[in-house]
């Protein structure tokens, strides 16, 4: 039971991870390839704060959606001259420059060995330290991200988004700012990651730089692109099957050396296979749905 | 200060070598991407696989080295064309824009580099070699063989292929290509053959790279991503096809990157380099895109 708990905990993180990357890959088609950074800075965030500060889980999560948010207006607002290839490269060179950076800044970051005993966040009183507190109150923010993401999908808004990814100068026509879309939809999504961040550092009440490099942004965009991007619950089961398959491939006896190896070789076969089954789906995946 | 000559001396090849690395690595990397338009991120795990082929050849099956290496090498640059057969032009037909084949590229790099590491294992892997390994000294610093060679395999490789651009059939169908791959279809070129042979040549650049690296540095299943990164950096900075502008670009890394370590601490290096890349997308993008809004 408590195992189920704790792969529930997980499976809630990256689906807050996926819904938080689905707001640019999907409604918009900017793929980048660094939502890890912006996990690892809400982590990092979240475990200055909660070292004495204070442990309320409202607060600590508005201030990391906060820190979150900044960096991606920040980081958008730098790079809303480029599209697709050379955006995802771009936010590659970020992702590379912040995994170095939760590697050496020792003083904050406590380096390679990461930060231990990160006391856990509290609601109302409450301690989330367990896994089924933390589960269900991550619960309730993906599924209220979930509900947001609908309602954006069937608003007029979500016409406009898909206007800036097929054909932007219609957009510019209807004397629309894509970049003002692309600049808060890219900053939402890096504030609702680091806010991810904050969960898993108050749940594992240990962080080190592992899970905030390249390859779980990977992974993250893996999520996006398997469960169906654009969509409001695709990055959610996506997020489901691929923190379950690594799962299955233990129980099915692989040692956890091979599995992990073998969990890469699926999502990169995966990634591979649906961008040859579905090349334009991924970008196009609500046409005729609103 | 005797200390910080000796210091600055040895830094100096330590670009010299970095940059002759990135040099190869952004070749191929900027010749695939002129022949068929799209980042090629597989191109680091062929580079780990030119290593891990010879390794396979030569320790393994236990080969001489006359056919142990060439076999390995081979292997190693048939992944290129068997990635364009296998993963880019199904996607491409399909109607997958740079971004898809991007993101395949990723996915491939994925796959590849993962079973190099089921087949061998995730550990560093030492295959460093007592003759590649003595050094010499260059004035006041010491490099080892292996060092001096891949600063020989950079400069062998910018004169073979700054000649064959010039002087050869698939050198100048490759410009061609690349400058306008419509024009270049009306005359007779075919693009597909030109992208697959250019695939080939790249990787064969990669994977060479990848054997003398190993000889250096020892090798892993991860070490084609550091290179990889610092490549397209070079050939973004250079100018995808500019072969002296690459060259300058990566000796410029090069030093970025080992004199920023000297002065910040090693474990800064690679982020000063990816600092740069990163800042010339923000400011210069216009380089490469003005060359591939022409082409369309």
């Amino acid at each position: 039971m408590s195992y189920a708990l704790h792969l529930s905990t997980v499976i809630a993180i990256y689906a807050l991870l996926a819904c938080s990357l689905n707001l640019t890959a999907g409604f918009l088609g900017l793929i980048s390839i660094c939502q890890a950074a912006f996990f690892g800075l809400g982590a990092y965030t979240a475990a200055l704060l909660l070292r004495g500060t204070t442990n309320e889980a409202v607060f600590v999560a508005a201030i990391c959606f906060l820190v979150g948010w900044a960096a991606g207006v920040a980081l958008s607002t730098a790079l809303f001259r480029l599209r697709e290839d050379y955006f995802a490269i771009a936010s590659f060179a970020f992702q590379a420059v912040a995994t170095a950076a939760f590697f050496n800044l020792y003083p904050v970051t406590g380096g390679a060995p990461g930060i231990a005993g990160i006391e856990p966040l509290r609601f109302c009183g409450i301690s989330l330290a367990s896994a089924a507190r933390s589960s269900t109150s991550l619960a309730v923010v993906v599924g209220a991200l979930w509900l947001i993401q609908r309602a954006l999908l069937r608003s007029p808004a979500a016409r406009v988004l898909a206007a800036i990814r097929e054909d932007e100068v219609s957009v510019l026509a209807a004397g629309l700012d894509p970049n003002r879309y692309r600049v808060a939809l890219f900053a939402a999504g890096a504030g609702l990651a680091a806010m991810a961040g904050a969960f898993y550092a108050s749940y594992m009440t240990f962080i080190d730089p592992t899970p905030f490099g390249f390859d779980e942004s990977l992974l993250i965009l893996c999520c996006v692109v398997l469960g169906g991007s654009g969509t409001s619950a695709g990055p959610i089961f996506g997020a489901v099957a691929l923190v379950c398959l690594p799962e299955a491939l233990r129980f099915a006896g692989f040692p956890s050396a091979v599995a992990a190896n073998l969990r890469q070789i699926v999502f990169g076969t995966a990634l591979v296979a649906i961008i040859i089954l579905r090349p334009t789906g991924f970008q196009r995946a609500d046409r005729g749905r609103n | 200060m005797p200390g910080l000559r000796v210091e600055f001396v040895q830094t100096l090849s330590d670009c010299l070598v970095s940059g002759g690395l990135y040099f190869v690595i952004g070749l191929g990397f900027g010749m695939v991407y002129r022949a068929g338009r799209f980042f090629h991120l597989a191109h680091g795990v062929v580079f780990t696989a030119g290593a891990y082929g010879v390794y396979l050849f030569t320790r393994q099956l236990r080969w001489p080295a006359w056919a142990g290496v060439p076999a390995g090498l081979l292997v190693a640059s048939l992944l290129g064309p068997a990635l364009w057969f296998a993963v880019y032009r199904p996607a491409s037909r399909r109607g997958a824009g740079p971004l898809g084949l991007l993101l395949c590229s990723l996915g491939a790099g994925l796959v590849i580099q993962h079973t190099i590491s089921l087949a061998f294992g995730d550990a560093n892997l030492q295959v460093r070699v007592p003759f590649w390994s003595q050094t010499m000294a260059v004035g006041p610093a010491l490099v080892t063989r292996a060092q001096v060679a891949m600063v020989a395999f950079g400069a062998l490789s910018f004169a073979s292929v700054a000649v064959a651009l010039r002087y050869t059939r698939l050198g100048l169908d490759l410009r061609a290509t690349g400058d306008d791959a419509g024009l270049a279809a009306t005359v007779g070129i075919n693009s597909e053959s030109v992208l697959v042979r250019t695939l080939f040549v790249a990787s064969l650049l990669a994977s060479t790279g990848g054997l003398v690296a190993a000889l250096d540095t020892d090798m892993r299943p991860t070490m084609g991503m550091q290179p990889l990164l610092l490549g397209v950096c070079a050939s973004m900075l250079g100018g995808v096809g500019e072969i002296r502008g690459l060259a300058i670009a990566a000796l410029a890394l090069g030093a970025v990157q080992h004199f920023g370590a000297w002065w910040a601490g090693i474990e800064w290096s690679e982020s000063f380099a990816m600092l740069v890349l990163f800042l010339i997308l923000v400011i210069r993008p216009e380089g490469i895109r003005a060359r591939a809004r022409r082409a369309t």
